[in-house]
């Protein structure tokens, strides 16, 4: 089998209250209309100057801390230079010589099941660029261009691995528990462009090609399969392979060469001068620490001792930060098994509704309610369920919901009403065809507004037919 | 006012002191800023044809904090500074009010010629990288006062080199600078290099004086001699020191100045302030470049490609980050000397103001050279203050006082002094 090496730079939008140079919010800057949060600053108008927001330097060590990273104690801005349609000052204040932190790990378990520990090379902070949108094409075909300066300044976080992934596999799972330690730092929001790879990959020591600009975890391990593929046929045909950037095109699944090697960037680095140096002290940092809450490969360790669940249901749990929270304030007065199993079906209505837990209306109390209603066998599973559907985004309606699914009293005469009304099924019942029997607890189920459930329905049927 | 406005207006038909004057100024004490500095709603074009049209939507912090002060108008300048004889600008040249085929003097020419040749200001705004206060003050026989870096707030001016920009003020006498620099002087946060301490500028006394050797030693012997006879007449006790790393300063200071530049010029291209022309048909580079070649005089041209090459990759460790390591000496030398003197005493400017003519034959080689008693107090970042002391074949000479960082008192003390002495 080949030798693959694989290391990635990824870049992570960070959600503090106000961009990372100057003054303006970030509220729902992703919703707001274009241009309009923007000021001289991240617009670049001559005289103007940044300053640092203290908020995305906090969120950076976090996430420098859960990434077991060395913060150093003095942090300096640099400024890129290149001409760039995107760049309101055609440069990006980044930093190059002295990152914000280095020297991480994170563990994710290899393509073959075993435990492996990905070295993190470095983390910086700088800003986003504008975004452009191309009208009616690519940059170099569009008829024209618009920029949306929201964006600019936005503050980004780079992430940068060591070449130690073999296989496109490790780099889904990375960026997996990457994204779920990002969400429960809450530095981040999940969103379509807020976390993007540029992923650079060697087969069998040979040239170094780089895919920029990949969005999300299944993207970047789709393009890495692919580009392995493409490298191999490429072999096969007695083809070179070339030190190359390589674009990703997410819709038509291929990559397309932007340039080789020798037409890369001279960024011309210099220190930021509109900028001091910045201390970090050793208090700033314990201060970040502290604030840092129980990791998820933390809890999952923890939740395998505490609670007799299964693995599946402690990931499904610990997936969502806020949803763990509940799952741990439920089980205080509930059987851990029996919340573990309606967590995790609340978190498939959320799921099924492109919802997070942060956006439900449901508290602890009332979910409770309806789980000791399960326990009592006032409602059937399948009732249960449906009450769930109905309250997880309205909960002041459970006492009114709940009583439609409420066990009645009646369901001889449930019964005798679907043989009734299915003459044709019950005959070829009594026919010999068994089948039939699924379509009639089916039927019962259905008029028992699933206050009956499939097991009891047969025994009833069953006596009666 | 309207005499004051009238005054500029005739002014500026002989000297060319001005971009523009702000005929809306009605009240309060009037002043003149150098055109690099952002006005509100008042064109600021920092001498350069990319900025005609550019009208700031904010106000530089110094113009907020000049209360009771209007703007009079921009004053003509080098373009964003590059220069020693305000040549360099898309408005025309500013001319020696002593004699008009002289030069002002630069960067800050208008600003300087305009308080030389005014009966009613006081004062005007200047701006400093590497002496920009000091050689047109020390041409047009002003007082030019450059503060310590970070003292004045730098927020709304365009930036030449951010690590060496300065405001500061052109003046009649040391207490009119001073009095101005009162008034602008202060802690901003909006410019992160804005440092949090008090002005200082109470009267000191028997301040050691300090003479560096070495800034004697490129400058007009009849420059020298005069400068040692007014010594030697006011009988103020003086010892030499000595600054080792002078010699190295021009150079040093060209290769920050103009790497920090080369990226701030970066943001003029047409988009959304300044010059533009129709981009249909054109990929963003061409577009770019068409608007930088045509907006750009020769001077930015030669700057922004002499910085982009001290700090590309192969030649940044020699250049930029050497240059960085040379300013460390730099500001070392200084502060030992300062350890020894409260105050070092030189010449301004190695001659009196050149003529048109002569300035056409230098190479910018020479240009460059003209800086050598400027540029290592600016890379140091201390204050600076030149005073005139007479003149010499009818031109004003000026004696620059430096100090240690926020000893502005002391050069304020001691101009005072000067300014008391027989010519």
């Amino acid at each position: 089998m080949e030798k693959i090496k694989i290391g990635i730079e990824t870049h992570v939008q960070l959600n503090t209250k106000t961009k990372l140079f100057c003054g303006c919010s970030m509220k729902d800057i992703n919703s707001v209309s274009e241009n309009s949060r923007c000021c001289p600053t991240c617009l670049g108008m001559p005289g103007s100057k940044p300053r640092v927001n203290k908020g995305a330097i906090d969120a950076a060590i976090k996430v420098a801390l859960a990434l077991n990273c060395d913060v150093l104690s003095e942090m300096y801005f640099s400024r890129k230079t290149y001409f760039y349609p995107d760049m309101s000052k055609n440069f990006q204040i980044t930093q190059y010589e002295v990152p914000l932190a280095k020297d991480g790990k994170l563990e994710i378990i290899d393509f073959e099941g075993k435990v492996k520990k990905i070295g993190i090379e470095r983390i910086h902070l700088e800003e986003d660029p504008a975004k452009l949108q191309h009208v009616g094409g690519d940059i170099s075909t569009a008829n024209y261009t618009l920029i949306d300066y929201n964006r600019s300044g936005i503050p980004l976080i780079e992430i940068v691995t060591k070449p130690e992934f073999s296989h496109p596999k490790e780099v889904r799972r990375f960026l997996k528990k990457l994204v779920m330690i990002l969400e429960y730092l809450d530095v981040y929001v999940p969103g379509d462009l807020s976390l993007k790879s540029d992923l650079n990959i060697s087969i069998d020591g040979r040239e170094r090609v780089e895919i920029k600009n990949v969005t999300g975890a299944i993207d970047a391990e789709k393009a890495l399969q692919l580009e392995i593929v493409r490298q191999k046929g490429a072999i096969m045909r007695g083809e070179k392979i070339e030190r190359e950037t390589r674009a990703w095109l997410p819709g038509k699944n291929i990559t397309i060469s932007l340039r080789k090697k020798e037409t890369e960037n001279d960024y011309g680095y210099i220190f930021e001068p509109d900028l001091t140096k910045i201390e970090i002290s050793k208090k700033w940092i314990l201060e970040m620490k502290n604030k840092i809450p129980e990791l998820p490969h933390h809890k999952f360790e923890r939740y395998q001792k505490e609670f007799d669940i299964s693995p599946e249901l402690i990931n499904s749990i610990i997936d969502d930060f806020y949803l763990a929270e509940f799952y741990e304030k439920c089980v205080k007065k509930e059987d851990p098994k029996l919340v573990a199993t309606w967590v995790n079906i609340l978190k498939k209505i959320l799921y099924y509704n492109k919802k997070s837990f942060k956006e439900a209306e449901i508290t602890s109390d009332i979910f409770l309610k309806l789980l000791k209603m399960i326990k009592r066998g006032e409602i059937t599973d399948l009732g249960a369920e449906m009450i769930l559907r109905e309250i997880t985004f309205n909960q002041q309606e459970f006492d009114k919901i709940s009583k439609k699914y409420v066990k009645t009293d009646d369901i001889a005469s449930i019964i005798d009403g679907v043989i009734k009304e299915n003459k044709e099924a019950v005959f070829d019942y009594k026919s010999g065809n068994e089948k039939v029997m699924q379509f009639l607890i089916g039927q019962v189920i259905r008029k028992s507004n699933r206050t009956v459930d499939a097991k009891t329905a047969k025994r009833l049927l069953e006596e009666k037919l | 006012m309207k005499k004051i406005i009238n005054e500029a207006k005739e002014l500026n038909k002989k000297y060319n002191f001005f971009v523009t004057i702000n005929e809306k100024a009605i009240k309060g004490i009037p002043i003149a800023v150098k055109d690099n500095i952002c006005t509100k709603g008042i064109l600021t074009t920092a001498g350069s044809k990319i900025l005609h049209n550019y009208y700031p939507v904010f106000n530089a912090t110094v113009i907020e904090k000049l209360k009771g002060c209007s703007v009079i108008g921009k004053t003509t300048m080098d373009e964003f500074g590059f220069g020693t004889f305000s040549i360099n600008s898309a408005y025309g040249i500013p001319k020696n009010p002593h004699d008009l085929t002289r030069s002002c003097g630069g960067s800050s020419g208008g600003s300087a010629g305009y308080i030389a040749a005014s009966k009613y200001s006081k004062f005007a705004i200047g701006q400093s990288t590497g002496g920009s206060i000091t050689c047109p003050a020390a041409f047009c026989g002003v007082v030019g006062l450059t503060p310590t870096y970070g003292l004045v707030s730098r927020y709304g001016l365009i930036d030449f080199a951010n690590s060496l920009d300065k405001i500061g003020v052109l003046a009649k006498t040391v207490d009119d600078a001073s009095s101005c620099l009162k008034m602008i002087a202060g802690y901003d946060q909006k410019d992160s290099t804005s440092v949090d301490v008090k002005l200082k500028t109470k009267t000191t006394k028997n301040l050691k004086i300090g003479i560096p050797k070495e800034y004697f030693e490129h400058t007009d012997k009849k420059i020298v001699e005069k400068i040692f006879k007014l010594l030697d007449d006011s009988g103020i006790k003086y010892q030499e020191v000595s600054l080792p790393h002078t010699k190295y300063a021009v150079s040093a200071y060209y290769i920050i100045a103009l790497c920090e530049a080369s990226t701030n010029l970066a943001k003029f291209c047409g988009l959304r302030y300044g010059l533009s022309s129709n981009p249909e048909g054109k990929g963003f580079n061409e577009y770019f470049t068409e608007i930088r070649s045509k907006g750009f005089g020769e001077e930015a041209k030669r700057r922004i490609l002499l910085g982009t090459y001290a700090r590309m990759a192969g030649y940044r460790d020699q250049y930029y980050l050497k240059a960085m390591k040379v300013r460390t000496l730099i500001i070392k030398d200084f502060k030992k000397a300062f350890k020894k003197v409260d105050i070092l005493v030189a010449p301004s400017m190695p001659t009196i103001a050149p003529k048109f003519t002569e300035i056409k034959k230098l190479t910018p080689l020479q240009h460059y050279a003209y800086d050598i008693l400027t540029v290592a107090p600016n890379l140091a970042g201390i204050p600076q203050l030149s005073v005139p002391i007479g003149t010499m074949d009818k031109m004003p000479i000026g004696l620059q006082l430096l100090s240690d960082h926020f000893r502005e008192d002391y050069i304020l003390s001691f101009g005072k002094e000067v300014e008391r002495w027989k010519k």
